[in-house]
């Protein structure tokens, strides 16, 4: 998120449409969208209906607490990112999936753990070039 | 093509198996399947959930792992219907005629 966020100008110039999407309820919604002065629209899928119909994963405890994934966080404290409190579900992992301009899925990423994402150069070059990946 | 034949573990026709799982591509548990993309139009979802696929022209197999745009059959995205914070109705259909990401939170903790 942070990455897309730096180059939000550049999606914006390239008329990518952004939307952010939770299954926390909305009183977590909107103040994360109020701290973090989110700009795209955070959408709210209480019902976690779309991220299980993209197979978004859901982790397990060790996905959640081995080294690597205390390490991500680690590195994410040293850069001041401060990690809150949990939400309504500490198992749910994310995801990013590109849409292109006929509706076609051009990428599913599905994370394997809290910190995988895709790079923000993958997602430039799949909208630049209108490649396709799965990767789940 | 030596070199890239020993990428592979084994070969079936044009099919090519990679000797080990792509970490490169965040797949640890996974086989990466590589066709050249000119000798093969079989859709990827004739195979296993299991096995990505990647169809790229010949001349690319011998990068192997750090390829990572490969041409897909295209899937229709999902159609939703979600309300955003401020009571906003959004639908796939909104995003018609323009690139759109949507990018899944984990716990907004």
């Amino acid at each position: 998120m942070s990455q897309l966020r730096q180059h939000q100008s550049e999606l914006a110039r390239l008329d990518v449409d952004v939307k952010v999407v939770t299954f926390d309820n909305d009183f977590m919604a909107q103040a994360y969208v109020r701290d973090t002065k989110l700009s795209w629209p955070l959408l709210i899928d209480s019902r976690q209906e779309l991220y299980e119909a993209y197979g978004l994963l859901r982790a397990s405890w060790w996905t959640l607490l081995n080294p690597v994934t205390i390490l991500g966080y680690l590195k994410l404290l040293w850069r001041g990112v401060r990690p809150g409190r949990p939400g309504s579900d500490w198992q749910q992992l994310g995801g990013d999936v590109i849409i292109d301009p006929a509706g076609n899925i051009r990428l599913r990423y599905v994370s394997n753990d809290p910190h995988d994402r895709p790079t923000i150069a993958m997602i430039l070059e799949i909208i630049l070039k209108g490649n396709a990946i799965d990767v789940s | 093509m030596r070199e890239t034949e020993n990428l592979f573990e084994s070969t079936a026709g044009d099919l090519k198996i990679f000797k080990n799982p792509v970490r490169a591509l965040k797949l640890p548990s996974k086989m990466v399947v590589c066709w050249p993309s000119e000798v093969d139009s079989r859709p990827c979802n004739e195979l296993t959930d299991q096995w990505i696929v990647l169809s790229l022209p010949r001349e690319f197999l011998i990068l192997g792992p750090q390829l990572l745009f490969c041409e897909l059959p295209m899937q229709p995205a999902l159609p939703f219907e979600l309300l955003d914070t401020l009571g906003n109705v959004h639908r796939l259909s909104d995003s018609r005629g323009r690139w759109l990401i949507l990018v899944f939170h984990r716990h907004l903790g």
